[in-house]
This record gives structure tokens, C-alpha cells and sequence, in this order.
């Protein structure tokens, strides 16, 4: 059911992360740029993951976590945000 | 790829359009996407776009005005074979709210990997789909 448009997936996935990297879709504009805090909530949100409904508690995990791990992930954010949030919970 | 992120039309619109009020938004949620691709076991959900949306949306990857989505999207064509017509008039049937353009969106998850990510700005209707199809997945509210 799935058709190739120009290219197989995984090269397609490939140029995607490409572009993702590169942030190009938004060179002419780079106040659209996706922060870490920001790719981090849309990857809770493609997850279903509850921290989504928590975008500040996501916004202080990337800002600390930035701090000691420059190149941090949205995923590494998720799990800091994880442990903050069961810090927070247990308080 | 683990799965399948679908694009609705506005999703379409929006990315299309850098200065649509919902295309960081919809920009965010592909570039979350991309990143996971690009592991060296990758977790991405495969991005479709089921041919009627493009339509409805003006997508034409021809078009220089395209290489926006082009390039951030590289979402893979869903073609409507006959077996999904079958089911998007099935669909309608049921769900009579829902449009030609909807319900193409239905047959595609109906037959799409699991699980099913939606990013629509319909998300009572796409829930509806995913209810009514038994299809694992989830809506992302554009």
C-alpha cells in the first residue's frame, strides 16, 4: 500500500534527519528553529507520553540538562524530565 | 521505522506554508520524527501521506513552492487501491460526518504499520477512525 514517492524509506528517513539537523526548513527563518525543549514535547507527543501535558517541567529539564550534556537529545530530556518529575511526585 | 506518523490536510497546509500559524507546530513534530531516524537503530515513524490529502491540500512535489515540505517531510505516498476505496466508502457509511478526503485518511490507517500517530487538526474525527478500525495508535492535535 505504501509507495515510494522518489525514493526508498529508509533514504527518505535519512534526508529527513538530514533536514532535521540542519534546521533548513527554517533558514530563512530561525526564530521558527526547534529548541531541544520544544523537539523534546513534540517527541512526548508522537509517544503519548503524559510529560506532555507538562511543557514547563520539560523546559527545566532541557535547560539543566543542556548545561552538562551540550548535544543532549530530545529523548535524554524526556528521561531527565522522567526523573524530575518522580523527584517532584515523591516530595 | 516503527510506525506510522499520517498527515492530515492541515498538517499538509501548514508545513507547506512557512508562515501558517500552525507550521512550527507541525514542523516540530516531523523534525522530533527525523531525529529518531537517524539512530543507528532507528524508532522514526514512517510519514504518509494518503494521495487525496495532497490533493485537497495543493501538494504538488513539482512545484518549487514545495520544497519546503519537501524537504522537511520526504512523507511517502499512500496510493487509494481498490481494497481501500472498499473501506473508506465503508467508512463514510458509518461515520457520515466524514469526508471523501477523511475517510481516505481511514483506509490508509486501516492498512498503515502500527502504531498509528495522526497529526490532524480533526482530532474528534480521527479518534473516531481509530476507534471504530481497532487501530492501535494515538492523535497529535496539531
Amino acid at each position: 500500500l505504501v509507495a515510494p514517492a522518489t525514493t526508498s524509506a529508509t533514504g527518505s528517513l535519512d534526508k529527513a534527519a538530514d533536514a532535521s539537523r540542519d534546521h533548513s526548513s527554517h533558514a530563512d527563518l530561525p526564530h521558527l528553529r526547534p529548541s531541544l525543549a520544544r523537539l523534546a514535547l513534540a517527541t512526548a507527543e508522537l509517544d503519548g507520553n503524559d510529560l506532555a501535558q507538562r511543557p514547563e517541567l520539560i523546559e527545566r529539564a532541557a535547560a539543566e540538562l543542556v548545561v552538562h550534556q551540550p548535544d543532549a537529545t530530545p529523548d535524554d530530556v524526556l528521561t531527565y524530565a522522567l526523573g524530575l518529575a518522580a523527584g517532584s511526585n515523591a516530595a | 521505522v516503527t510506525g506510522t506518523l499520517v498527515l492530515d490536510c492541515e498538517a499538509v497546509q501548514a508545513l507547506k506554508d512557512p508562515h501558517h500559524p500552525k507550521h512550527r507546530r507541525a514542523a516540530d513534530i516531523i523534525a522530533a520524527n527525523a531525529i529518531r531516524g537517524r539512530r543507528s537503530a532507528p524508532t522514526s515513524l514512517r510519514v504518509v501521506v494518503p494521495v487525496a490529502v495532497r490533493i485537497e491540500a495543493g501538494w504538488d512535489r513539482t512545484d518549487a513552492a514545495a520544497s519546503t515540505i519537501n524537504r522537511i517531510t520526504q512523507g511517502l505516498d499512500i496510493a487509494c487501491r481498490d481494497i481501500d476505496a472498499n473501506l473508506a466508502v465503508q467508512l463514510r457509511a458509518v461515520m457520515p460526518q466524514l469526508s471523501v478526503v477523511d475517510a481516505t485518511i481511514g483506509a490508509a490507517i486501516g492498512s498503515a504499520p502500527p502504531p498509528v500517530r495522526i497529526l490532524t487538526s480533526d482530532a474528534d474525527d480521527m479518534r473516531r477512525l481509530l476507534g471504530y478500525l481497532g487501530v492501535l495508535g494515538s492523535v497529535v492535535v496539531l
